[in-house]
């Protein structure tokens, strides 16, 4: 967090990064709150349903991709140490493996995804897959747009920067945390 | 000019706990319940709800590093956490069996 930031932002101001990512970060996180809240909701409509279908997703893919995240979390937060050191190209590795490493989640979903398309488990097949691939999908496109932020800040690297897309990237890492044990663990 | 950042081992120690946690969590839920075995057991989905709450806990305060913002941020994400973490396990709750 940086000392001499402008206080125009209000309690804005003592979060790091850009004050207007944590408009969109408080946001984002109260609208999955909601989410999951629908989705408990469906699920005690039709537990049947929900539990077989909970049955049929892979907990240890699922658990790989968190552990994948969480590491890639760790690489955007050595970044941001890195850079208060003033080593600017060990930021930028790390923020590179960041990416790299989100990478390597997105691909775990997309073969999820092909997987169960396959096996002709669409968005339509029942309450549960409806909210499977929104929920999954909606985060996915978080994580898409982090690995954009992380790309930006790699060729504009200062601190605010670099906090702002890696604040943004903890706000994926924190919707998964959850994300995960609702839809794959709890059955 | 950073004030307070978590510093290398820090990062490192939280990242290991974070792995733990997840393992502790998959194991959770391969603790069965019931004659079918179908359903998991009360002390699995506490791991798990625990497991989830601490990790998102652990992230919020050292990995964004809100342990260094304002008491009223600090509560305010751990009160945040806590509402979550009670969805999650309000809705697991309503359809089991034996609650309304």
């Amino acid at each position: 967090m940086d000392e001499t930031k402008d206080n125009g932002w209000g309690p804005l101001s003592a979060l790091p990064g850009n004050p207007l990512i944590w408009v969109l970060i408080l946001g984002e996180l109260f609208v999955f709150t909601a989410l999951f809240a629908f989705y408990g909701g469906a699920r005690a409509a039709e537990p049947q349903i929900f539990q077989a279908s909970q049955r049929m997703l892979d907990p240890l893919a699922g658990g790989i991709n968190t552990m994948v995240l969480l590491t890639s979390g760790l690489f955007a937060a050595l970044a941001i140490e890195a850079l208060a050191r003033d080593e600017v190209s060990l930021c930028r590795r790390w923020l590179t493996s960041a990416i790299g490493l989100g990478s390597v989640f997105c691909a775990v979903k997309i073969w999820e995804y092909w997987d169960k398309i396959s096996q002709g488990l669409m968005p339509d097949t029942n309450t549960f897959f409806t909210y499977y691939y929104m929920l999954t999908g909606f985060h996915f496109i978080h994580v898409v747009v982090g690995l954009v932020l992380l790309a930006l800040v790699l060729r504009f690297t200062s601190m605010e920067n670099v906090e702002t897309a890696a604040a943004f990237w903890h706000m994926v890492d924190l919707i998964w945390i959850f994300l995960y044990p609702l839809l794959y663990l709890l059955r | 000019m950073t004030t307070n950042l978590p510093g290398q081992r820090r990062l490192l120690q939280t990242w290991l706990i974070l792995m733990v946690l997840t393992g502790v969590s998959m194991i959770g839920a391969l603790i069965p319940m019931g004659e079918d075995g179908n359903r998991l057991a009360w002390t699995g989905v506490l791991m798990i709800i625990a497991a989830a709450y601490y990790k998102a806990h652990r992230i919020v305060m050292v990995y964004l590093n809100l342990r260094a913002s304002s008491p009223g941020w600090k509560g305010g994400l751990i009160a945040y956490l806590m509402l979550t973490t009670l969805v999650i396990l309000g809705s697991y709750m309503l359809s089991e069996p034996g609650f309304p």
